[in-house]
């Protein structure tokens, strides 16, 4: 590779790692369906008097129907919330290799560490052209923050949700007016996340110029050496220095997975984007 | 009684002449010709009078000089014009009272000229049946009163189950002295439709005048809503049909903006916006004719009350259930506080998190972007 090329990533020849296992996949596409069935079945009831929202509710079959898709899309959150943290258990328990205290601070955990705090800085440095570029490692500081942003969003839209959902149940121990608390709760931490997912989200993983017009690596589950050693030189190095790289060796994307990833891409970023077109707009024309 | 006394005297008079006036049946030696005919302002106005309905007819023992006077001293032919036939001559009341009501309309545009029938018979033009359609042939060139009122629920109880049940023109704005209902002595006044719309519904009446509604009316008439206030006077919905269900919140909102602007900020309303009936709206918590003030006990919303209310929807609702505010305002601080700077705090949240990501990308793409555009590939 010569000093000008770019790093091919869809390059299917050379070394190609395995990053997420199936299960992974799967849960990534769970959450991606039924986030995209809750906010298209839930918007309109947040701009209930916009014109949209009401053809769009006529569209999914009236209030009814939007509403009971909307119910089967949180309960596929709550699937997969479960389904998750099943995993995270087993994780934990059978594949740790290192005392739970250093695995929990370690470069293989989700939780916050010293060296995020120390890459958002030189990332932001580096942003502004006053430093190197962060070298990462498996998980980098945004990937923590939108899986986190997850368990805090599923907690807040989810029990928000299921007290919408069975009132006269919550109201055996709860007095009514956190009913009320939850419509808040539930609308506003909505536009949070669909806000944050389909712009902050979408740029960060897939659409900054090096993934553009798409990050495949969530959806075929294999990134490329080259990729590897770009985005994630301090795994990588560990990787060699510990003799475990081999181990994660895959054969490369296949022409279907690759199709398949850029389908499913195209008209989730189709949706999101009308979405946030939508709220945006609606948002503005409120404040007059 | 008076009738009675002219039509003797009319009786008498014709008896004691008879060489005086043509007889009817001089009259249909002519007018019983189909093809009889003159033209007025270029339309041919057919002159034929068909014996069998005239006999038929309310008046059909009567002689054509009955009414048509100027016959009286005719002994061959009469002159090509006929005066017009004054009703009044017997029937002086009702033209009295047309001409202090001031509906435009002669007595023949709605009873007709020689098939005049009686009022009970329901092939009259005039029976409640019927009256609308006479009406109309008029009315419906002047507003949509017409076309609404076959819309709603009295007009479609008439036309399709033809059943005099329900309310034609006549029965609301009366028959003779029909007046513009600006008009003080109008049965459909403002303050005088109430009791009209009484005589078929006097339980609603009842109910209504013992609501917080009614004793606004008695109080200070010219705010307090009327029976046409909350249902259109001509296009009268049927209150359980979802068309009204889904614009009560409308209606009630053209005195009461602000409830209805808090309802749409909760659960119920927004389901209504979009369509959906079955959730409660105004009435479901407040009542419809019973509608009376939160402290009174007898009020659906009377704290004592609100279990029943709520449990209508919701089974099980129960004390803690009813501390749901269902008109609940997070903009305003002022009644509810705690939502409101709920409210607050979701914003701050919303901004901080836009704000340092925002930022963050939008850097990371002007890094990027410079890099690669001037190519060096190991600088991103």
């Amino acid at each position: 590779m010569t000093q000008d090329s770019q790093p091919n990533k869809e390059e299917q020849v050379g070394r190609w790692y395995l990053r997420f296992n199936w299960y992974h996949r799967f849960i990534h596409v769970l959450i991606m369906f039924s986030f995209l069935g809750l906010v298209i079945t839930g918007m309109p009831l947040k701009f209930y008097s916009e014109g949209w929202a009401q053809v769009l509710t006529r569209a999914m079959g009236g209030i009814e129907a939007a509403g009971f898709w909307h119910r089967v899309c949180g309960a596929v959150t709550f699937l997969y919330f479960f389904l998750h943290l099943v995993y995270a258990l087993y994780y934990i328990i059978r594949i740790r290799r290192e005392p739970i205290l250093k695995w929990a601070f370690g470069p293989d955990s989700m939780l916050p560490s010293i060296k995020d705090v120390e890459d958002v800085t030189g990332h932001i440095l580096w942003f502004m052209g006053l430093g190197e570029r962060p070298k990462f490692d498996h998980f980098t500081y945004w990937e923590k923050f939108d899986y986190l942003a997850v368990f805090w969003g599923v907690g807040i839209i989810g029990l928000s949700g299921l007290t919408l959902w069975f009132p006269e149940f919550f109201s055996l121990f709860l007095p009514g007016w956190v009913f009320n608390v939850s419509i808040i709760l539930h609308s506003d931490e909505a536009i949070l996340a669909s806000g944050f997912i389909f712009t902050i989200h979408f740029f960060n993983t897939h659409l900054r110029p090096e993934k553009f017009p798409l990050d495949h690596v969530v959806f075929t589950g294999k990134m490329s050496e080259e990729e590897f050693r770009h985005e994630r030189p301090l795994e990588y190095e560990r990787m060699v220095r510990e003799g475990r790289l081999e181990a994660f060796e895959t054969s490369p994307p296949s022409r279907a997975a690759l199709l398949w990833s850029n389908i499913v891409g195209i008209l989730t970023y189709a949706i999101g984007l009308s979405v946030l077109f939508l709220i945006f707009y609606s948002l503005i024309a409120q404040l007059h | 009684m008076r009738r009675i006394v002219r039509i003797s005297v009319f009786l008498l008079l014709i008896a004691a002449s008879p060489a005086l006036a043509l007889t009817t049946s001089d009259c249909y030696d002519c007018h019983s010709d189909d093809t009889l005919a003159k033209t007025v302002r270029g339309q041919e106005v057919s002159l034929f009078v068909d014996e069998e309905v005239y006999t038929n007819s309310v008046h059909g023992d009567m002689d054509c000089a009955d009414c048509h006077e100027d016959l009286w001293d005719v002994e061959d032919m009469h002159e090509e014009e006929l005066q017009a036939v004054d009703c009044g001559n017997c029937h002086d009341d009702a033209v009295e009272e047309v001409e202090a009501g001031g509906h435009m309309a002669e007595c023949i545009d709605c009873h007709g000229k020689h098939d005049i029938l009686s009022g009970d018979d329901p092939d009259s033009a005039v029976n409640d049946l019927k009256a609308s359609s006479t009406c109309c042939a008029c009315h419906s060139e002047y507003d949509s009163s017409c076309s609404y009122w076959e819309e709603g629920v009295h007009g479609r109880l008439l036309i399709e189950d033809a059943e005099d049940l329900s309310a034609a023109c006549n029965d609301c704005h009366g028959s003779h002295d029909i007046r513009g209902a600006d008009e003080e002595e109008s049965t459909v006044a403002r303050h005088r439709i109430n009791e009209t719309c009484g005589v078929c519904h006097p339980d609603v009446l009842e109910t209504y005048q013992s609501s917080i509604h009614g004793d606004a009316f008695e109080g200070n008439g010219d705010e307090a809503p009327v029976c046409t206030s909350c249902h259109s006077p001509h296009r009268t919905e049927a209150a359980l049909e979802e068309q009204f269900q889904l614009t009560v919140v409308e209606r009630c909102s053209a005195c009461h903006e602000e409830m209805s602007y808090s309802f749409s900020k909760n659960f119920h309303g927004q389901r209504t916006w979009l369509g959906d009936a079955k959730v409660a709206q105004c009435i479901e918590c407040h009542g419809a004719h019973e509608i009376l003030p939160g402290d009174d006990p007898d009020s659906m919303i009377h704290p004592d009350n609100l279990v029943a209310t709520c449990g209508q929807c919701h089974s099980g609702a129960n004390v803690n259930f009813i501390q749901y505010m269902p008109h609940a305002d997070y903009h305003d601080a002022d009644h509810y506080p705690m939502l409101y700077y709920l409210y607050v705090a979701m914003v701050f949240l919303l901004f901080s998190v836009f704000f340092f990501f925002g930022i963050h990308t939008l850097l990371w793409f002007l890094r990027t972007f410079k890099a690669y555009r001037n190519g060096s590939g190991e600088d991103h």
